[in-house]
């Protein structure tokens, strides 16, 4: 068994949930496994994710704010797509809060997801590395980066205290969090966490975060900045693009921009070979490739490393959160 | 999908508006948007957007702005890769369907016949305004057409019935027009008073398109006449359109200058307010986005510097129409419309 563990957020990260209204949200609870809709390429970047050896394969966890209802029908769509999951953490309620979204929706998820993945953290000890993937309709990017700086030691105490409140946390959570952040074992390392721009918020939102945190598009922007964590190769990276591009997920102008987008955005150096490899093993054409060639000397490279060297910028996130 | 190439830069520097009514146009994922300019100012805006990616690509060109001159081919000359220049010459070969800019008009027209081509049969090429319109019994449409407003400021009289083919064959495509009604601006109404070009232009006319042609339009009848298109050339053009822009403000200017004394001037202008607000919606460029160049093979959109991220919004989406609706071609076909049926007739 490897130590490497991708956790992943379900509504609006891997599957394409509407809940703007209650009536959404009704039919959502409705749906058969059948009839619930991935993000497009989803299914198929988690399958390229976990298709090597059993040795080297990422284990794969979901947490999800989702009713414990639903249950039965997530885990039916997860053998539907073929994706081998280790758990599924499922919340026991859902309140109205959920679907206005914003900073009431803000306090309501911190509390439960940081306490289960520190819960998820202590029950797992041997895990080295964890790659998160969440969108930006909630608070998956704050809950994902207090998680790394909790387990990387970098916040604790006050600071943590005054951190939670200012996030709006209940006390009896931020207790909680105290004290499973106490019993924390060492690690893991989080080299990137993916935050699906689903409700399209500006990529700036998330910048606070320093570059360990990338707001993604789609899951061809992921699945190009996982070939950089070293998760898939070029090759295999390319060929679940191909994958999703065969399925109608994207059309090759589509991929094409997404992995440009990247590139100003300063995920990518102009000089990265990986590139290369990747333009090579995606089959592109010649007049697709040269859409991002004529962009790529202006690719800084700036974000191109992951974990952040200061501590992130948690109270700016949560201000703009608040202001919303 | 259509393609629609979106000028980031102007003489400010980076053209914050067009950028954002760009990434607004690719939200729509109905069509794939080009920004053209500076890579990392363009990136550094974009960032702080709701955009779609998938939908949204940037072109490079210099980050140096091009600036308005009297001389626009010597500022054309010393920056080839501008992103007037850039966009240009990908829509001259086709990598793009329309191209929209802001750039000052003397380039664009300087540009235009660099790098594009006429449509055959084009006398002179036209940028077009739209105008508040009468209420006509032919169209619920609530503007009218103006060309040339920008271009050629000493007009053949071949390039005026040029402009009104242009202007009814678009006008029938893009605003639903049957049989568009053409007018000619001039000062006088007397066809004795005005520019020899004028007057020929006016007999064309009045041959051509027989009852379709109004006839001189003189300003005391601009508000009057019964036209779907005016033409003009680019000096009358351009003052007509910052005119009609002008609008609210003058007549807030005016009210204050009748109240007399400061007291009845506010009082007045409270009044005002509550309705000028609908005449700027209809006046002002800022509410209805960018107007055609008509003439050449390829759709081109210009907008104004000033103009806000939905009037931009606007005009990408007027390019995606005019490509949809085949432009280039229904100028080139309206450029050889026939004389007008009684006319042809009484030639026989």
């Amino acid at each position: 068994m490897t130590t490497a563990a991708l956790v992943w957020d379900v509504d609006k990260t891997y599957l394409a949930t509407r809940y703007a209204t209650f009536a959404e949200l009704l039919r959502t609870a409705g749906e058969t496994a059948a009839e619930k809709r991935n993000v497009p390429g989803t299914d198929i970047l988690l399958r390229a994710l976990v298709a090597g050896p059993d040795a080297e394969r990422p284990r794969v966890f979901f947490l999800s704010a989702s009713p414990a209802f639903m249950r039965d029908v997530l885990e039916a769509k997860f053998r539907l797509d073929r994706i081998p999951v280790e758990s599924l953490l499922l919340k026991g309620e859902i309140t109205r809060d959920v679907l206005t979204g914003g900073f009431a929706a803000l306090k309501e998820q911190v509390g439960y997801k940081l306490v289960s993945l520190l819960k998820w953290r202590i029950a797992r000890p041997e895990i080295e590395r964890v790659v998160f993937f969440g969108d930006d309709s909630e608070s998956d990017a704050l809950i994902y980066n207090l998680f790394a700086e909790l387990t990387a030691r970098r916040l604790d105490g006050p600071a943590l205290e005054a951190l939670l409140i200012r996030a709006g946390v209940a006390s009896r959570k931020i207790r909680r969090v105290i004290e499973l952040a106490a019993g924390l074992p060492p690690g893991p390392e989080v080299p990137r966490i993916f935050i699906h721009l689903a409700e399209r918020r500006p990529p700036e939102r998330f910048r606070p975060f320093g570059g360990r945190t990338v707001a993604v598009f789609n899951a061809v922007q992921t699945a190009f900045m996982l070939v950089s964590e070293g998760f898939l190769s070029p090759a295999a990276g390319a060929a679940t693009v191909r994958e999703m591009m065969d399925a109608g997920a994207f059309s090759p102008v589509a991929a094409v921009n997404s992995v440009a987008d990247l590139g100003r955005r300063g995920f990518i150096r102009a000089d990265d070979e990986r590139l290369d490899a990747f333009m090579a093993a995606a089959g592109w054409s010649a007049a697709h490739t040269a859409r991002i060639q004529r962009e790529r000397p202006a690719f800084t490279g700036v974000r191109a490393h992951g974990a952040p060297a200061d501590l992130v910028d948690f109270g700016a996130f949560i201000d703009a959160a608040r202001a919303e | 999908m259509t393609v629609v190439a979106v000028d980031a830069m102007f003489p400010g520097g980076i053209h914050t508006a067009a950028v954002e009514g760009a990434a607004r146009a690719s939200l729509g994922r109905d069509m794939e948007v080009v920004l053209v300019g500076d890579v990392g100012r363009v990136a550094e805006r974009l960032n702080r957007l709701s955009y779609e990616a998938e939908f949204l690509s940037v072109m490079p060109s210099s980050p140096d702005p091009l600036v308005p001159t009297l001389y626009p081919e010597a500022e054309l000359a010393a920056n080839p890769y501008s992103s007037l220049l850039v966009g240009l010459n990908e829509l001259a070969g086709g990598g793009v369907d329309a191209f929209v800019t802001a750039a000052p008009r003397r380039l664009v027209a300087a540009a235009c016949e660099r790098v594009l081509r006429r449509v055959p049969g084009c006398p002179a090429a036209a940028l077009t305004e739209v105008l508040p319109a009468v209420t006509r019994p032919t169209t619920s449409d609530p503007f009218l057409l103006l060309l040339d407003a920008g271009v050629v400021h000493a007009p053949t009289a071949d390039a005026y019935v040029g402009f009104a083919l242009m202007g009814r064959a678009y006008s029938r495509i893009i605003s639903r027009l049957g049989d568009p009604r053409v007018g000619l601006f001039s000062p006088s109404a007397d066809p004795f008073l005005i520019e020899p070009a004028e007057r020929e232009a006016h007999e064309q006319m009045a041959v051509r398109f027989g009852e379709a042609y109004v006839g001189l339009v003189s300003p005391a009848d601009l508000t009057r006449a019964p036209c779907d298109v005016i033409v003009t050339d680019a000096g009358e053009g351009r003052l007509l359109a910052e005119v009609m822009y002008s609008l609210p403000a003058l007549v807030r200017a005016a009210g204050a200058y009748a109240a007399h004394d400061a007291k009845r001037a506010d009082r007045l202008a409270r009044k005002l307010d509550e309705h000028l607000a609908d005449l700027t919606d209809v006046c002002d460029f800022r509410a209805y986005g960018g107007a055609p160049i008509l003439g050449y093979d390829r759709n081109l959109i210009r907008i104004k510097p000033q103009s806000p991220p939905a009037a931009v919004h606007n005009a990408v989406r007027l390019a995606a129409r005019c490509v949809k609706r085949e432009m280039p071609a229904v100028i080139e076909v309206g450029l050889m419309a026939p004389l007008a049926p009684d006319t042809a007739a009484g030639d026989a």
